[in-house]
């Protein structure tokens, strides 16, 4: 010690204009989510393979040249074989592109819908949970008496009005009573976070219900939100192909993977791949979201926050 | 609690008849009538008769009155107009047991696996059993329920020949129906719990057991499951309505005499009485099982309990 | 027995031959009757198997067994069995339909054809009381009768009164049916009704027992001890939507004849579940209409192939009101651009036949096959037009519009939202977007919808199918009698109304023959209102140790003459 000088050292003070400095850059909470869910490989596999069934739907019909509604009856049922990479189907079309078609209906009706019912019922169920008493009766007659009206007359009547059966008017029919679950799903877990001390706290100091229910209730009931829309999704996606079972799915020539796999069930003895090839689509597609609805959940969850 | 109940009872029978009054109007504002399923053009005169002996000739809110008094004065439904002779509330009731049945054996199967899958994989997170017990519970929801009833009868009863293929009537027929139906709760169950698990094992209460010595075991048994379970009630609300209603999908392929078919065809029918008979029922158990859960809560979670008492 | 076998699939093969041939004297697939089996003439009663029954399915839960009500073919089919109507539509070897005596001994009619007496036979109902001609007078009062309103009757208008007495205008005493004693049956008729004995076998003019019907009011025919039975079977149980089991009547009148004991319906309605159920071997008999699945149960060699055309038809029409389709020569054009032998053979494996007339196959005038006498409209219109994008201009240059094909936008609706429609619609689409240039859109909907879409007249081509009520063509020509429009076509003619007319009251067969087939003429070849595609087909494949169990569409005989032998 003895041989350090003194004059290598300086006084600099205290600056009190940097006491509040970060010394790393601040990491907010959607940024730090974000970090965390790149690290965990399995569900940026499942982003990956998403993108990559999401950019088919968009470029896959076109890539090897046959239109999805073309038929060809020289060509019915055929094996996959280097023409028809995944074969042909009943009118000799071909399955590559009829799935990717598929595909785009079936992944905008499960988003979209999911979605849709995600918002509609988050706010419902978190409204009437944290009002309670009265409001919240009324609130779940409600949605008592939307879930038990046949939903299949619900289906007819919509038809006729729209007098279509788009994309627009199958979501339209879907989310109508869709949101319901999640309302009530939603409804279910706030009823518990609702009693916790620290939205009682902030209830205490005055803070506004429609931010105790944005900045706590819902961000606390994110995980199960998530994990209900990876269900959501392919809910939708499955009920779209309920029906087109029934026949009351798209109209021809467009066409989804339930019904594609709807179709296919028929015959599945005989051509199992008209029923592979969407079906794998199907529980690709599930399996995913299912993964990335995992991930989320642990990014998302405010208490593993590090 | 008593005054509590009674009041829901109350809201109980305002739904239903908010339910059964839209459903009614709705269903008679979609094209068709019950003699539209013969698809033929039938003659005018008897179009006529038989109208006029159901009392489809009316106005419907006078049909709508008539019906109304006989449920409430009766308790009647009426007679299936798809079925002549067959009394709705009968055929509902018959039906209805049928896929309780089944349906009970599928959601007790489904519970008892998916909970224990998922309290496996939470428990083993991000190790090789979360992952096995995962796949195999997403598994069973990745293919539509059609899919899966058609390979089932296929390889278990044609292939193998271990099962009928179709049929009501003994336990063996329940065997394949009940298998195919319980993958949705498996997975349902899997999933929640295992994200249940996973956020109460973080809590303090479960620390501090751990920190008293109190066996793994217990710890799961008593704290952990108990807390885990409270959003599981929620979706268990409309299994248990679905449990009574059937599968169409089901019935249809094993040929299973439930009530899930008359939900689709009571509508195709055009067969008013029924359409209105089933939804009731749907209805009806619907907002039982709803209230059920809400009372569920209070036993699962003590909080809540207290919070309703001191209100 | 492994020659029999060798002899049945060769004749089997034989028969697809000829009805793809088009040759349609149509044979029986299955092995002859056992007699020559051991060298020598065999006792057939030591032959056959000792337990007789046969496990067999229907589509649909029955709606119910009161014969005056309701109308579909699943209640028809168990009530053939278990009552005994006047007379049976039976078939021979060679599956050709002959009308037998049942409940009738025999019968006669007037000189005229209006008045009809038959001789009921000596029966004895399942609670023991004897059948008498009041039973039958009794069921066709009833069907008839305002107040039962039944959805069936007016297969019943020839009858003297039945429609005044169906309107309410007369009493049900006003009936032209009265029995003179309790042996004795007398039906007048409105005119001569060249096709009557044809209603004869219709559920509607069943026996009914009226101290039962009016015991049991409303709930009649919807449990099996609602009713009595006095058919080769009775209905000892029936779970509703699950299964039906018919037991051997031993108060029938031919009971010697009926060997079955047993008979188990199973209800199912999934395609692949009823085949799934033949291969392994729970149901003895299964019609198959899957291309595919035909082609797997030929090649089983334990089992007989019967092919079946069923009195149906799959058709497009079109709005002769429609500012498009009032043209004869766009009909036309939209008639002749689809290749129905590409549609049947290629794309549905031959399940269907390509439909060339309106009247189906297996419908018969007087002993023949109308389709057998009667020459192929549509054949004569695509032959004389070999471009139906030509006739299309040609139509559109009529109406004064563009003649550019590509600038046309045509709306076909689909009566029916099962796969199958779908799939046609899919290839309808398409053909026309090829063959014509033009742009097609499909509309496929819920019946009742599409029904009350064509009454509007909101449509432009409609596609359906319609099955015959009985066996005569006027069951399906005169649909299209502008009295009584049976398809939404909005098509009116003159002659053609003319002509049905005159067919309706002809009791000759070849002067009908000639009404019909110029009236089938101007309906699709001059004037192209309605366009056939496909008559249905069925394939009935049928374990070989079933015998004698009755296939033909209109055919009532049931399971009355089966047996197993070998099971």
């Amino acid at each position: 010690m003895e041989g350090i000088s003194k004059d290598k050292f300086r006084k600099i003070g205290i600056d009190p204009s940097s006491n509040e400095a970060m010394a790393r850059p601040r990491v907010g909470y959607w940024q730090d989510a974000w970090r965390r869910l790149r690290s965990n490989k399995v569900a940026m596999l499942a982003i990956v393979i998403l993108l990559t069934i999401c950019i088919m739907t968009v470029i896959g019909p076109h890539i090897n040249g046959f239109k999805y509604e073309e038929v060809d009856s020289s060509k019915i049922n055929l094996k996959p074989n280097s023409e028809h990479w995944f074969g042909t189907d009943e009118l000799g079309r071909d399955v590559f592109s009829r799935v990717w078609q598929a595909g785009r209906t079936s992944m905008i009706i499960g988003i979209v819908g999911a979605l849709i019912s995600t918002i509609v019922g988050s706010i419902y169920g978190a409204f009437a949970a944290y009002f309670g008493g009265k409001v919240d009766n009324i609130m779940m007659r409600i949605v008592e008496v939307l879930t038990s009206i046949p939903y299949l007359i619900i289906v007819i009547i919509i038809s006729i009005v729209t007098e279509s059966r788009d994309i627009g008017t199958l979501l339209l029919t879907l989310t109508l009573t869709g949101w319901c679950g999640m309302a009530r799903l939603v409804r279910g877990q706030m009823l518990q976070i609702k009693q916790q001390e620290y939205i009682m706290a902030a209830e205490a100091l005055g803070v506004s219900p429609w931010k105790i229910i944005t900045k706590h209730l819902i961000p606390n009931s994110l995980g199960i939100v998530i994990v209900s829309i990876t269900f959501d999704i392919p809910g939708y996606i499955f009920a779209e192909s309920f029906l087109s079972y029934l026949g009351l799915g798209p109209q021809p020539p467009a066409t989804s993977w339930g019904a594609l796999a709807s179709a296919a069930q028929q015959n599945f003895i005989f051509y199992p791949h008209q029923l592979f090839f969407p079906a794998l689509m199907i529980a690709l597609t599930m399996l995913s979201f299912t993964l990335l609805g995992d991930g989320l959940r642990d990014a998302l969850d405010p208490k593993l926050r590090q | 609690m008593g005054k509590y109940i009674m009041k829901r009872i109350g809201y109980m029978l305002l739904t239903l008849w908010i339910v059964v009054t839209i459903t009614f109007f709705l269903m008679h504002s979609i094209p068709g009538d019950p003699l539209a399923h013969m698809a033929k053009n039938l003659p005018e005169q008897i179009k006529q008769n038989y109208y006029q002996k159901y009392g489809l000739d009316q106005p419907v809110i006078v049909q709508y009155g008539k019906f109304m008094k006989n449920l409430v004065t009766k308790g009647d439904l009426g007679e299936s107009l798809r079925y002549p002779g067959r009394s709705v509330t009968e055929t509902v009731l018959t039906n209805a047991k049928v896929s309780g049945r089944l349906g009970f054996q599928a959601i007790a199967i489904g519970i008892t696996i998916g909970i224990t899958l998922g309290v496996i994989a939470a428990l083993n997170r991000n190790r090789w059993p979360d992952y096995l017990v995962m796949f195999i519970a997403i598994l069973g929801i990745t293919v539509p329920v059609f899919i899966i009833a058609a390979l089932l009868q296929y390889t278990l009863s044609v292939k193998f020949e271990l099962l009928p293929t179709t049929g009501w009537g003994k336990f063996k027929h329940t065997v394949l129906p009940t298998i195919a139906m319980c993958f949705g709760s498996i997975a349902t169950y899997g999933r929640y719990m295992r994200s249940n698990v996973l956020e109460v094992i973080n809590q303090d209460y479960v620390l501090t057991a751990q920190a008293k010595g109190v066996s793994p075991f217990n710890v799961v048994r008593k704290h952990v499951l108990r807390n885990a379970i409270l959003p599981a009630i929620t979706i268990l609300g409309p299994q248990i309505a679905g449990i009574f209603t059937g599968s169409f999908v089901i019935e249809r392929i094993f040929g299973i005499p439930g009530l899930g078919s008359y939900y689709i065809t009571s509508i195709n029918d055009r067969d008013y009485t029924m359409i209105i008979g089933t939804t009731v029922f749907y209805a009806a158990l619907f907002v039982i099982a709803q209230l059920l859960v809400d009372l569920l809560y209070g036993v699962a979670d003590p909080r809540i309990r207290v919070s309703k008492n001191s209100k | 027995m492994k020659s029999k076998k060798f002899l049945a699939l060769s004749l089997a093969l034989v028969l697809i031959l000829l009805t793809v041939a088009g040759c349609g004297k149509k044979d029986n697939g299955e092995v002859t009757p056992p007699t020559d089996n051991n060298g020598g003439k065999t006792d057939e009663a030591a032959t056959i198997d000792k337990e007789q029954y046969l496990n067999l399915y229907l589509v649909a839960e029955p709606s119910t067994l009161d014969s005056s009500k309701g109308s579909d073919m699943y209640s028809n089919r168990v009530l053939n069995n278990v009552l005994e109507p006047l007379t049976r539509l039976e078939e021979d070897e060679n599956q050709n339909n002959f009308l037998a005596p049942a409940g009738a001994e025999s019968w006669e009619h007037s000189e005229d054809g209006t008045v009809w007496t038959f001789k009921i036979r000596e029966n004895t109902w399942s609670d023991g009381v004897k059948v008498r001609a009041q039973d039958y007078e009794y069921g066709i009062k009833r069907s008839i009768d305002q107040d039962t309103a039944s959805p069936y009757a007016w297969i019943l208008m020839p009858i003297k009164n039945a429609s005044k007495v169906n309107s309410g205008e007369l009493t049900v005493d006003e009936l032209g049916v009265k029995s003179l004693d309790d042996n004795t049956l007398e039906i007048t008729l409105e005119s001569a009704t060249p096709y009557f004995e044809q209603l004869t076998y219709q559920r509607v003019m069943f026996p009914q027992r009226q101290d039962i019907v009016e015991a049991q009011g409303d709930k009649y025919g919807s449990e099996p001890d609602t009713l009595v039975y006095n058919g080769p079977f009775t209905l000892t149980s029936w779970v509703h939507n699950s299964e039906i089991v018919l037991t051997k009547n031993d108060n029938y009148w031919d009971k010697d004849t009926v060997k079955l004991q047993n008979i188990n319906l199973k209800i199912i309605s999934d395609q692949n579940a009823i085949y799934n159920s033949l291969a392994n071997g729970s149901f003895d008999s299964a019609t198959v209409n899957k291309g595919e699945w035909k082609e797997k149960f030929m090649k089983d060699e334990n089992l007989n192939h019967i092919e079946i055309v069923n009195p149906s038809i799959n058709f497009m029409f079109f709005n002769t009101q429609d500012k498009v389709f009032k043209n004869a020569n766009i009909r036309k054009a939209f008639t002749i651009a689809l290749n129905r032998e590409e549609l049947a053979d290629t794309v549905f494996y031959g399940v269907p036949a390509p439909a060339y007339g309106w009247v189906p196959p297996s419908i018969n005038i007087g002993d023949d096959e109308y389709r057998q006498v009667a020459e192929s409209p549509i054949k004569k219109l695509a032959d004389e037009n070999k471009d139906p994008k030509a006739l299309l201009i040609k139509g559109l240059e009529e109406l004064g519009m563009d003649t550019d094909p590509s600038k046309l936008t045509v709306k076909i609706s689909l009566g029916g939202t099962d796969q199958w429609f779908r799939t046609y619609g899919e290839y309808l689409q398409q053909t026309y977007i090829k063959t014509l240039g033009i742009n097609f859109e499909v509309e496929q909907m819920e019946w009742p919808v599409f029904d009350g879409n064509v009454k509007k007249g909101d449509f432009q081509i409609g596609y359906m199918a319609w099955g015959a009520d009985f066996n005569d063509p006027i069951n399906m020509l005169n649909l299209f009698k502008s009295d009584a429009p049976a398809i939404g076509t909005g098509w009116v003619n003159e002659r053609f109304d003319e002509l049905i007319t005159l067919a309706s009251s002809e009791m000759d067969s070849a002067k009908r023959l000639e009404y019909f087939k110029e009236a089938e003429n101007i309906l699709l070849y001059e004037d192209a209102a309605v366009a056939p595609v496909v008559y249905p087909r069925e394939h009935v494949f049928r374990y070989k140790y079933v015998h004698d169990l009755g296939v033909t569409p209109f055919g009532t005989q049931g399971y009355k003459y089966s047996y197993t032998e070998g099971r």
